[in-house]
């Protein structure tokens, strides 16, 4: 059965159509959960609230807008920045840190070697970017930085963190378009 | 990124637009950027398949962290919260929309349809009683993981898992599985340090069903992976792996 079914049949209170979901999706939810949150307890909150939402509304999916995958994640992903802004997180202070010595040590976040799979190609994707560019974007999404406290931590103008969004996320862009592939929805 | 059939010049609000799009994508904006965006959008529906694609390049991002497991109490405690939630609405009966294994075994059950499968075309052997028996197969569901299937390319639709059983055995469970050329068949692998090892040959049945074990011991291994190889299988990987699972 197709995610769009699943989610159909989530908003109409089917609980094992949901379980579907979860068992499909709750894995990379919860990887990118602890991407952002650092430790499980609060990964698991941020995926248990995340579900919930699509519990409640899943009649708010719009297919043409993103793949059900896509939209899961970016609940997690909007609800996680939200944590993250509205506490001075230990988390963002150790990217703090981090951000210091971007110029010299490559992601750990993106080192894995796995081959063939989605994931891979994305990670592929980000091995190809300058570290400044990953940095900026790995601050953003992951940490919830908004562009003008990226400019504040790495100590630049805010036209060269606009820049580098810009220029990251376009050579993401380029690099699934050089090998004829679609950017996965 | 600038559009260069626009001058941005002429317009403050197109300007803004094109110095905030990208940070807009990514979730980088305060929360009074990011209304000014919206509204700019509001009035501009022309520019929103700009912003769609923007978001759908952010967003993989989500994608690309390593992979880990949630225990499966986080599972629990969600099914108990909807269960118990207010929010909840009588439940349909998805046995009656739902088809191959799902159908059979209910979600969750693809562990219990591989565990099965195992018994049925006898590549194990469990030599005692009933009752030994079933105590076995409660260890083994007991001690099993799970790890997704991803298609790619003619097994783009595919969905089903590799079900870790114990310390070493697994099995591969698939369904929308497409039949493959004629005179090729599936051949799955497993991957350790980016080398393919040979893991056995499978094939779908007529409703694209497929319970595969996996030949060989998936410890250590970063993933298992489906290729369409010659009749008879390959000593190596002849094609692009059609599904993958990262373990």
């Amino acid at each position: 059965m197709a995610d769009e079914d699943l989610i159909s049949l989530t908003d109409g209170g089917d609980t094992q159509a949901f379980a579907a979901l979860y068992d499909r999706h709750g894995r990379v939810a919860y990887s990118l959960a602890y991407r952002m949150m650092g430790e499980r307890q609060a990964s698991e909150d941020l995926v248990q609230e995340a579900f919930l939402k699509v519990w409640r509304a899943a009649g708010n999916y719009r297919v043409e807008k993103a793949s059900v995958r896509t939209w899961i994640l970016s609940i997690v992903n909007n609800r996680g920045i939200d944590v993250l802004r509205s506490s001075a997180s230990r988390r963002r202070t150790q990217d703090r840190v981090e951000a210091q010595t971007y110029t010299s040590q490559p992601s750990e976040a993106f080192g894995e070697t796995w081959r063939n799979s989605q994931g891979e190609q994305v990670r592929e994707a980000l091995r190809g970017l300058p570290p400044e560019q990953l940095k900026v974007l790995e601050l953003a999404y992951f940490s919830g930085y908004t562009h003008k406290e990226i400019a504040e931590l790495l100590d630049v103008p805010l036209g060269t963190v606009k820049g580098r969004m810009r220029l990251g996320l376009k050579k993401i862009r380029e690099y699934f378009d050089s090998r004829g592939m679609a950017v996965p929805g | 990124m600038s559009d260069e059939r626009h001058n941005p010049g002429r317009d403050p609000g197109r300007e803004r637009f094109e110095d905030l799009k990208e940070a807009y994508a990514l979730g980088a904006l305060s929360e009074e950027e990011r209304r000014e965006v919206e509204e700019y959008l509001g009035t501009h529906p022309e520019l929103q398949a700009e912003v769609d694609d923007l978001e759908s390049v952010a967003n993989l991002l989500a994608l690309a962290p390593r992979e880990y497991e949630p225990s499966p109490q986080l599972r629990r405690d969600l099914m108990n919260r909807i269960s118990s939630s207010p929010d909840a609405t009588p439940a349909a009966d998805p046995s009656s929309r739902q088809g191959g294994l799902w159908r059979l075994f209910g979600p969750g059950g693809l562990a219990a349809a591989a565990v099965l499968a195992l018994v049925a075309i006898g590549m194990f052997t469990w030599n005692a009683s009933l009752q030994e028996e079933n105590q076995a197969l409660q260890g083994e569901l007991q001690g099993q993981r799970t790890y997704a299937l991803q298609g790619t390319g003619a097994a783009q639709g595919v969905r089903g898992e590799v079900v870790r059983l114990g310390d070493e055995r697994a099995v591969l469970v698939a369904e929308d599985l497409p039949s493959p050329p004629e005179g090729e068949t599936y051949e799955a692998w497993i991957l350790r340090d980016d080398v393919p090892e040979p893991a056995g040959l499978f094939e779908p049945n007529e409703t694209g069903s497929a319970a595969a074990p996996i030949e060989g011991s998936i410890e250590g291994a970063d993933a298992v992976a489906v290729t369409v190889e010659p009749s008879g299988g390959s000593s190596s990987p002849t094609s692009d792996p059609l599904i993958t699972a990262d373990i």
